[in-house]
């Protein structure tokens, strides 16, 4: 009975103790709650403060006005304004200068495509002649020719031998030059044929550079009616949207970071608010005094060390106690 | 002591006035909104009628009469007018070169017309069909023939008068039959060469003819049989002339007799008729034959 009334006794000592510290973390959490309630207060400052860049220009947020303001020095200032009278100038005068040429350029190119269709058909259907139909032409030629002065040599022949008084070989005179003419016309065919190797590729080279030039250049001015490169665009919803974007995103990190350090420390703060000391170990110790059914000390003992299985024991001062808390 | 009465709740009042105010706006908004879709159909129409205007004055510029192509104009701009989208603040900008395209597209169909009938007419290789190679096969033989009986007159006159036997105007012979392939070769040479010819000429008047449907100003006649009839006159002329092209191509004999004689002599060995060169050159009429007169002739003679 005293074993039990001492352990009675060294609980509600450890109970005591427990609240302590208990109350020792509620103290800790709600510091660590204000000083981060404080830290985003700084955040939100720091995030809305004024900034300024390279060229002396201030960018601030107008609390009372809930907006960012731009404040520009002189020079950068007369640098806008003359960056946006170019601008102006580019949209309402340089634009439609570009779309009148451009216009006079997709005429032109459009005017190309019946001479253009005219050069192509030409380069399709007017080719040179057939390397065969060429000899055909030489043969022929050639062999006329022959022919001409054949019997242009044989009516001399003939004259001369009539004036010897031996116009009686008319005949062999004839059969004579017939055979001359017969032995040459070989030559001639083979004369035509290499003739007509080289007329055939200097009227195809003929043909490439009368129509291959034309229907390069009517190509090329069709191609120009395209869009033409360096047209002045407006940029100013690219640049508008880019301003907005950085805002937001400066805006949004500053609150994330602020909400979430004081989310947390609340969090922490309602955790360690909402706990109570463990009271088991007491009340079964009270229960055992008035069932009178006493326990051995190896029981009582085990009831001392309550405090140290509780999970307040993980909360009190330095345990996992980090430098980065603060 | 009385406390403060709570202010009374007239969020429902308040949500109600927001609700039916939002309806008032969507109202309004769609108001507004077929108002904009009725003035942009209105447009398009207005747009559409005034195209046709449009349309019929470029092709009058053009030296047309439009309504000669009014169905097809009226269905190209109602093309135009269905891929115009019903947001289209600037429905006349699709109409604005109508006419040049409308002209364009039914030129283009004129000249794909005429080349699809001259595909026809001539089609690939016609023109080796119309004048194959074996043309002029019988042209060539006749005139090998003729060529060849020619030159065997000389050798068989030589035996008819005794300047040959028998033995001497065979070996003649040979040698004759000897150059026929030769000749044939020749006389084949000069007929590929005409019949290449009046193949190009064939697709000269073929390519012509494509020239001119692909250049086709719509409006300009086109008359594919011109082509055809040019081809046709073309070919029966040559037809009509080939055997004597081929003689022209080959003026001369085609079979080489001045050593014929010899090649018989040497082949019948030593005989005892007299020398005659008019004989050996095979030129001897039959009076001549045995005139006796060869002390009167020059024996020097390079005839």
């Amino acid at each position: 009975m005293i074993g039990a009334m001492l352990g009675a006794i060294t609980s509600l000592v450890g109970i005591g103790l427990q609240a302590q510290a208990q109350q020792d973390q509620l103290m800790f959490q709600y510091a660590q709650f204000n000083w981060q309630k404080q830290r985003a207060r700084e955040q939100d400052r720091f995030a809305q403060a004024g900034r300024q860049d390279a060229y002396g220009n201030e960018t601030y947020f107008d609390q009372g006005l809930n907006k960012w303001m731009t404040k520009l020095t002189p020079m950068q200032k007369d640098i806008q304004q003359g960056t946006e009278k170019e601008q102006l100038l580019q949209i309402t005068k340089d634009a439609p200068a570009a779309r009148k040429i451009r216009e006079q350029v997709q005429a032109r190119s459009k005017e190309a495509v019946e001479p253009y269709n005219r050069a192509m058909l030409a380069y399709q259907y007017a080719q040179p002649p057939s390397e065969l139909a060429l000899r055909g032409d030489l043969t022929k030629l050639m062999a006329t020719n022959l022919m001409a002065r054949s019997k242009a040599d044989q009516a001399l022949l003939m004259r001369g031998a009539a004036r010897l008084g031996t116009g009686a070989k008319a005949e062999e005179i004839i059969n004579a030059t017939d055979q001359q003419l017969g032995k040459d016309q070989q030559d001639i065919l083979l004369k035509a044929r290499n003739q007509a190797v080289q007329e055939h590729a200097a009227r195809q080279q003929a043909h490439e550079q009368e129509y291959g030039p034309q229907v390069k250049l009517w190509a090329d001015i069709m191609q120009q009616g395209g869009n033409i490169a360096g047209l002045p665009q407006s940029s100013l919803n690219k640049d508008l949207g880019t301003a907005i974007s950085n805002q937001n995103e400066a805006m949004q990190k500053a609150f994330a970071a602020g909400t979430s350090g004081v989310s947390s420390a609340l969090g922490g703060l309602a955790s360690a608010a909402g706990k109570s000391p463990d009271m088991s170990g007491l009340a079964k110790i009270l229960a055992s005094i008035q069932s009178g059914k006493g326990k051995g000390t190896s029981e009582e003992d085990q009831t001392f060390n309550l405090g140290g299985e509780s999970s307040y024991a993980q909360n009190s001062p330095g345990y996992g106690y980090s430098d980065t808390v603060f | 002591m009385s406390g403060a009465s709570p202010p009374p709740d007239n969020s429902l009042a308040v949500e109600q006035s927001r609700i039916a105010a939002e309806d008032r706006r969507r109202a309004e908004e769609k108001a507004a909104a077929d108002a904009k879709k009725q003035e942009l159909a209105g447009m398009r129409t207005s747009a559409r009628s005034g195209a046709t205007g449009n349309v019929d004055e470029y092709f009058r510029g053009r030296g047309l009469d439009p309504t000669k192509y009014s169905s097809s104009i009226e269905q190209q701009l109602n093309n135009i007018l269905s891929g115009i989208s019903p947001t289209d603040e600037n429905p006349g900008q699709a109409f604005s070169s109508a006419g040049s395209t409308i002209y364009d597209a039914l030129q283009s169909g004129e000249r794909v017309k005429a080349q699809d009938t001259l595909n026809t007419m001539f089609a690939p290789n016609f023109e080796t069909k119309r004048v194959p190679w074996t043309l002029d096969d019988p042209y060539l033989a006749s005139i090998e023939q003729e060529q060849y009986t020619d030159a065997d007159s000389i050798i068989r006159n030589m035996l008819d008068r005794g300047v040959l036997t028998s033995s001497g105007y065979d070996a003649a012979a040979r040698d004759l039959q000897n150059q026929r392939a030769g000749a044939k070769t020749r006389l084949n040479e000069v007929g590929t060469g005409l019949l290449a010819g009046e193949q190009q000429k064939l697709r000269d008047v073929a390519n012509t003819a494509r020239q001119t449907a692909g250049s086709l100003q719509l409006g300009q006649a086109f008359d594919p049989y011109t082509y055809s009839s040019e081809a046709d006159q073309g070919f029966t002329d040559f037809l009509s002339t080939l055997g004597d092209q081929i003689r022209a191509g080959l003026p001369g004999k085609l079979f080489n007799t001045a050593g014929l004689a010899a090649i018989g002599g040497a082949a019948q060995g030593a005989g005892n008729t007299a020398y005659n060169p008019k004989a050996a050159s095979g030129v001897l009429g039959d009076d001549e034959t045995n005139t006796g007169d060869t002390t009167e002739k020059n024996p020097n003679s390079i005839f």
